[in-house]
């Protein structure tokens, strides 16, 4: 075999190897999330770790997309009409995506203006004082209409011990409204159990988003 | 001297493709062999104790077996038996098994200078895999207590009187500001409120007279 056979060979087998080992390290360091996904017009996935914002675009039936383990991903959607527009985290834990975007705004503004009295009704049926100490705020629907929360606010001076501001969780069950967790500070499964965690953890949130702390100090 | 070039090359292609087919093979192997296990570090003093896991003998070392829980334990002849309950999870995955010595043969071999050493080794992982675990059951408590005078607050834990492994954190020397940011500091230390036990002092839920 003459030296330039050899080489040419020898060159062949390098590229082979090099190209087995990234087709290896493709399928073996990548992974597929599975999609399930309704009520949305667009998706795209963004590497999380990159500060270029634009992603690849996928289609709005699509049913997985592939990642590269240890990554974390935002996967953003653009909701259909009336639905919102969003996005969720795909981590290295995660392993299947549902993607079911709530009611947009305005959708949840017009649901809850028609809801407002069985709510209003169904809080003083489980806190009958409640219009006596409190205040209760408009709140948020959500989960498709299905999931209500909303404020208490303290209508004593700010100063008393127990001016704190409540929260309370609803939930639409057939077409009545219900206090699944009742008027508190916080909310935990140990204390509410019977209560889903997803429920809890919304109405947490919901808390956290809406009640914050006076800048004034104590002292 | 061409032809035998090329017997060489074909070697070195065959032994490359070997080397590559046995890696893919080791590969597949430990992805499906390990597959839903969690892999547990059991040590075992003196080494050549009978180790079992649920009954099955086991060498020391670093075993794979299913989350939960497990029974391991070390037998030896003049030793009383080490039994260690573990529920095995990716946070809780080390046994250290110490049968003590009874017989007069089993004390000499403990008094030899260099068997007390190993032993505090092995007990010593053993404290410190029971402190990790614990700190990863209960996140918080490697904060607590803390003060915050400005705020103000105080975040403490106290354990249940009935059953030691639950605890509560206790959100106390407050107002009512004070208790949103007490609340706000614990979603700051990346621990969930809605996973813990929290009681307030000094709070009464005006509702609550009424329910």
């Amino acid at each position: 075999m003459s030296r330039r056979k050899n080489t040419i060979l020898i060159t062949l087998l390098a590229i082979a190897i090099a190209v087995a080992f990234f087709v290896i390290r493709y399928f073996t360091q990548t992974r597929m999330v599975p999609l399930s996904v309704k009520n949305i017009s667009s998706l795209s996935l963004v590497d999380a770790s990159k500060k270029k914002a634009s992603g690849k675009s996928y289609a709005a039936n699509t049913k997985a997309v592939r990642v590269w383990d240890g990554k974390t991903y935002t996967l953003s959607y653009v909701g259909s009409d009336g639905y919102a527009t969003s996005s969720v985290s795909i981590t290295p834990k995660t392993e299947s995506v549902t993607i079911d975007p709530d009611y947009s705004d305005a959708k949840n503004s017009n649901l809850l203006a028609e809801a407002m009295p069985d709510i209003i009704a169904a809080i003083h049926g489980a806190a009958p004082t409640v219009d006596q100490y409190y205040t209760i705020s408009r709140g948020n629907l959500m989960k498709h209409g299905a999931w209500y929360f909303t404020n208490l606010v303290y209508k004593g001076p700010s100063d008393d011990d127990s001016s704190d501001t409540l929260t309370t969780g609803l939930q639409k069950v057939g077409d009545e409204w219900k206090v699944a967790l009742f008027p508190s500070i916080v909310f935990t499964t140990s204390a509410n159990q019977g209560v889903s965690k997803d429920f809890i953890e919304a109405a947490n949130n919901y808390r956290f988003t809406t009640v914050t702390p006076t800048a004034e100090s104590y002292y | 001297m061409q032809a035998s070039n090329r017997r060489q090359l074909v070697k070195i292609g065959i032994l490359l493709g070997v080397i590559v087919v046995l890696w893919l093979g080791w590969l597949v192997f430990l992805k499906t062999s390990h597959s839903g296990k969690i892999g547990v570090g059991v040590e075992v003093l003196p080494s050549d104790s009978i180790v079992k896991i649920d009954g099955a003998q086991i060498s020391a070392g670093t075993i794979y077996t299913t989350p939960g829980k497990h029974v391991f334990t070390a037998e030896k002849s003049g030793f009383k038996t080490a039994n260690v309950t573990l529920t095995v999870s990716s946070t809780n995955k080390y046994v250290g098994l110490l049968p003590e010595p009874q017989s007069d043969e089993a004390n000499k071999w403990a008094a030899q200078s260099d068997v007390w050493p190993k032993r505090e080794e092995i007990a010593s992982r053993r404290a410190d895999a029971a402190g990790e675990e614990t700190d990863a059951q209960n996140p918080l408590l490697q904060y607590l207590p803390y003060d915050d005078i400005s705020a103000p607050f105080t975040v403490d834990y106290y354990f249940d009187t009935k059953d030691t492994t639950k605890t509560y954190v206790l959100i106390k020397n407050s107002t009512a500001n004070g208790r949103i940011r007490a609340l706000n500091w614990i979603r700051e230390k990346g621990i969930d409120p809605a996973d813990l036990n929290i009681t307030f002092d000094g709070f009464q839920n005006p509702l609550r007279k009424d329910y």
